[in-house]
């Protein structure tokens, strides 16, 4: 288990929305970069927003509470969050408490990707 | 972070520890010989009762943690001592987690990690006999859970 790197984002826009790619891990000490991330997000009126999870290595209820404190809001405005590319541990993390009843959660960012051009929330 | 013999792992009451916390338990289970898997839950169950810890007794200045992990005959025994506000996760109750997706609710999570993740949490208050508040996590490994 790590303790060097903590956490961070990489942003990368595609069509009407965004890739954020999340790095490192996010319990009660990072979350509010996140939260931070996603707030900018949609204050740039973008809803379609892709949670790159490929090197996510943790995730505790302090970063699940940030997912869940936006996606009303971002629902509302017709867009969504999909995950992608989760580690399996992360994954667990998720599925423990029931989300992906609530989130779609895909094995590449491709899918997610064909996700919101199938779907065409804005 | 200061290891006062191994085994046992003091910190103070600050966000900034949780990795540290969550290195040092892995650490001692794996090397005790624990399937990693179900070191990493319980590193969760361990980050989430420190998180609350944190959160609870945060406007107490220079409380801290003291945590130390046990592995032996198929019996994992965390025990986390603080000397923060008390704060007793078995008083708090279970979400009903259809109603919270529902709602689009968040928050107030972790301690249902922990009751998911272990088999048992059993919290002593400090008193006049000792400074410290006590929550020992239990978890059986060869339980049907596993």
């Amino acid at each position: 288990m790590q303790t060097q790197q903590a956490f961070s984002i990489e942003v990368h826009a595609f069509d009407q929305g965004r890739i954020l790619s999340l790095h490192g891990y996010l319990d009660a000490s990072t979350s509010n970069i996140l939260d931070q991330e996603i707030q900018k997000t949609l204050a740039d009126a973008i809803h379609k927003i892709i949670i790159d999870c490929t090197d996510l290595t943790y995730i505790s209820s302090a970063g699940l509470g940030i997912f869940m404190k936006h996606i009303d809001a971002i629902r509302k405005h017709g867009g969504d969050l999909v995950f992608c590319s989760m580690q399996k541990s992360v994954y667990t993390v998720f599925d423990l408490l029931g989300f992906p009843i609530l989130y779609r959660i895909v094995d590449s960012t491709e899918s997610a990707l064909s996700l919101f051009q199938v779907g065409g929330e804005s | 972070m200061t290891m006062l013999e191994p085994g046992i792992y003091s910190a103070s009451a600050s966000v900034h520890e949780l990795a540290g916390i969550r290195a040092f338990v892995f650490e001692r289970l794996t090397t005790q010989g624990l399937d990693s898997n179900i070191a990493q839950s319980l590193c969760l169950a361990v980050d989430e009762a420190c998180s609350n810890i944190i959160l609870h007794g945060k406007d107490l200045n220079a409380s801290r943690l003291i945590i130390d992990v046990e592995y032996s005959n198929g019996l994992c025994r965390i025990r986390i001592k603080d000397n923060a506000k008390t704060f007793d996760p078995n008083s708090v109750k279970s979400p009903d987690m259809m109603s919270y997706f529902k709602n689009f609710s968040y928050g107030g999570l972790g301690i249902e990690l922990m009751r998911r993740i272990v088999d048992g949490m059993i919290y002593e208050q400090a008193d006049a006999k000792n400074q410290w508040n006590t929550l020992l996590l239990h978890k059986y490994i060869h339980s049907p859970r596993n």
